[in-house]
């Protein structure tokens, strides 16, 4: 099963599509969670998700807005989609009946 | 970012494989993190890669091969010293013209160039049977946690009362450790040279 942040990069990756990229997906992820994601969080988790083969990572063409460096590409593979379809559906199962509403105290299930 | 800064941020990226540490840096480019920023960042990819590398056989399999191979190169080393330097030291302060056509001088002459020569051949072998796995085993990457491991074990040994001094030798301090330094595997090639002429240079220095 995936782990959280392996969750939310997959889910980055697939929002931002063919041109997914670690800059990118960095933005991404953190205009989801409202939190910065750190560049070394980013790049080990990538590396994982390749070792498990959810992702595949290749480099990418340089530009001039990144001062001629190359960029690392990013694709979700067909594991990588049903492995993050899995994640989802164990997250709408095990929320279900319940209501995370806040009481201005604490968390009411 | 400014010419400190950017330096800095060189030295940090330098600890990263050379694809990654391109991307690294154009992503930080792309996304305006000012100097100390993407000092920090870079540097929080560098302590997550070296501590993934302690996980890993090939730091401690370096440590392991320069401690032994400092012990027994430090030992044949001051072996050869002793031995052969000694008896070339006599024949060079005593000899004599009258010597020459002396059959016996001209045998043992032979005979301790020919250890000396054994003994020579025994260090280059040392020095290249621990130069090819440390090479082998050594990346750049990895060169922080092979130096943070060898203190830590210098610390356990000096906190035990273990007696380390070999170790410290010159010739293993300037060759092996040097050499365990080196970022490609193609320092054991140049460990041969290296190693022999830094512990004779020692060697003789002894006598």
């Amino acid at each position: 099963m995936l782990g959280e942040f392996e969750y939310l990069l997959l889910s980055a990756a697939a929002r931002v599509g063919e041109n997914a990229y670690g800059a990118a997906i960095r933005a991404e992820m953190a205009n989801a969670t409202g939190k910065p994601c750190s560049i070394g969080a980013l790049y080990t988790t990538l590396d994982r998700l390749e070792t498990k083969g959810l992702v595949e990572t290749w480099m990418g063409p340089a530009t001039a807005q990144r001062g001629g460096r190359p960029k690392r590409m990013v694709r979700i593979t067909a594991e990588g989609r049903k492995a993050a379809a899995s994640f989802y559906a164990a997250v709408m199962r095990a929320s279900r009946g319940v209501s995370w509403e806040t009481d201005g105290e604490g968390v009411v299930p | 970012m400014n010419g400190v800064t950017d330096w800095l941020a060189d030295r940090v990226a330098l600890l990263l494989d050379p694809d990654e540490r391109e991307a690294v840096r154009g992503d930080l480019a792309e996304s305006g993190e000012s100097g100390p920023q993407a000092i920090v960042g870079m540097a929080g990819l560098v302590a997550r890669r070296q501590a993934a590398l302690l996980w890993e056989l090939r730091p401690w399999l370096a440590l392991a091969v320069a401690m032994w191979a400092g012990l027994i190169l430090t030992r044949q080393a001051g072996r050869w010293s002793h031995q052969s330097a000694t008896y070339l030291w006599m024949y060079l302060a005593n000899w004599r013209m009258s010597d020459v056509g002396n059959t016996g001088f001209w045998r043992l002459m032979a005979q301790e160039i020919g250890h000396l020569l054994v003994g020579c051949s025994l260090l280059m072998a040392g020095s290249l049977a621990a130069g090819i796995p440390m090479g082998m085993s050594q990346a750049r990457r990895n060169t922080w946690v092979t130096g943070a491991l060898f203190c830590g074990v210098l610390a356990v040994a000096n906190l035990a009362r273990i007696p380390l001094k070999p170790v410290f030798a010159p010739p293993i301090l300037w060759a092996i450790y040097a050499l365990l330094m080196q970022p490609d595997s193609c320092c054991s090639r140049r460990s041969v040279a290296c190693a022999s002429a830094e512990t004779s240079g020692h060697m003789f220095g002894t006598i």
